[in-house]
């Protein structure tokens, strides 16, 4: 049985933002980059842009209480409600201290009971100058946890 | 002179200056000289220069790439913002061909503007999004240092860069 998260996202809670991107490969539409030397990968700014209405409203998953692939499996839940036709990468994972900082909200939000574990992260307004920073931010210190049943990149 | 509505104080480029040397020598600041030495504000120089062209032509296509799946991108829900791409390559035809700066990874989001973004892994990043409004809007994100650093603003004159974007894109020391 599950037991239901508290109502307040606490700082040290971690998010997973889900990254999906179109299965046709091209070069601009690439939402995370590969870190030939470390091994590791970046998420692109835009993963904390949504194109969909509320604009300052970005949907995340609290993962703190999760084991990684419990974590990937709400991705690929998101993927198939939203983005049926695209491709799951993983998520980024980005601390909820972080967005606090940034004077985002984080809000519990279960969508009548359907998604025990959904946030939301409410950036603070809309100028486009204000959501670029933060967007930017939260990249750059968000750490990227790769669907494992993607290929290696190296391969 | 490029506009900026943000300059960037000289005690701020200090920072920047020191965040990114205490990565390499946690004992003291380097004088410029010593900073050259260890290639923090030094430009890199690419010797080739038919390798520069091959490289900016590989970044136009990709941007001209967008353009062609216009029709397929309205599909998947983004709606192209034309003036925004076409600053992206007016940029790179008047920035990055005539400079040291290496090519950027191009990022599209979902409301149709197009950005580029530069990283030194455990420096630093730039994003410069190009706006629909004539004018690019960029954040250098500084976040490893003793204190993070932001440092943003709006470009409005691709020709005569605002010194803080370009001192900041020095100091990440991209190569």
């Amino acid at each position: 049985m599950t037991l239901p998260l508290p109502d307040i996202v606490a700082e040290e809670e971690e998010l997973a933002r889900v990254v999906c991107d179109s299965s046709k490969q091209k070069k601009y539409k690439n939402k995370i980059i590969y870190n030939e030397d470390d091994d590791s990968w970046d998420v692109q700014v835009s993963v904390f842009l949504d194109g969909r209405e509320p604009k300052e409203v970005h949907s995340v998953n609290r993962i703190s209480t999760l084991n990684l692939g419990q974590a990937h499996a709400l991705g690929i839940q998101h993927r198939d409600d939203h983005q049926p036709d695209s491709t799951y990468h993983g998520f980024a994972k980005i601390l909820a201290a972080i967005c606090y900082e940034q004077d985002c909200a984080v809000e519990p939000d279960d969508l009548d009971g359907t998604k025990p574990y959904h946030a939301n992260i409410t950036y603070p307004n809309t100028k486009l100058e204000d959501m670029h920073e933060i967007a930017t931010k939260l990249a750059e210190l968000s750490e990227f946890e790769r669907n494992p049943e993607l290929d290696n990149p190296s391969d | 002179m490029a506009h900026s509505s943000y300059n960037t104080p000289s005690n701020v480029r200090q920072k920047i200056y020191s965040s990114a040397y205490k990565k390499v020598n946690k004992t003291s600041y380097p004088d410029d000289d010593d900073r050259r030495i260890i290639g923090l504000i030094e430009p890199v120089i690419n010797l080739s220069a038919a390798n520069d062209c091959y490289k900016v032509h590989t970044l136009i296509e990709d941007i001209n790439s967008i353009l062609s799946d216009k029709k397929e991108l309205r599909k998947e829900g983004i709606e192209l913002k034309n003036k925004s791409i076409d600053l992206a390559k007016n940029f790179s035809v008047t920035f990055i061909t005539d400079s040291t700066i290496p090519e950027p990874t191009m990022d599209l989001l979902p409301n149709g503007l197009l950005s580029f973004t530069w990283r030194k892994k455990g420096i630093g990043m730039i994003n410069l999004l190009f706006t629909d409004q004539g004018y690019a809007l960029y954040t250098a994100f500084f976040p490893y240092g003793k204190e993070e650093i932001t440092i943003k603003g709006k470009i409005k004159d691709f020709t005569e860069l605002s010194d803080s974007f370009i001192s900041a894109i020095e100091k990440l020391n991209l190569s």
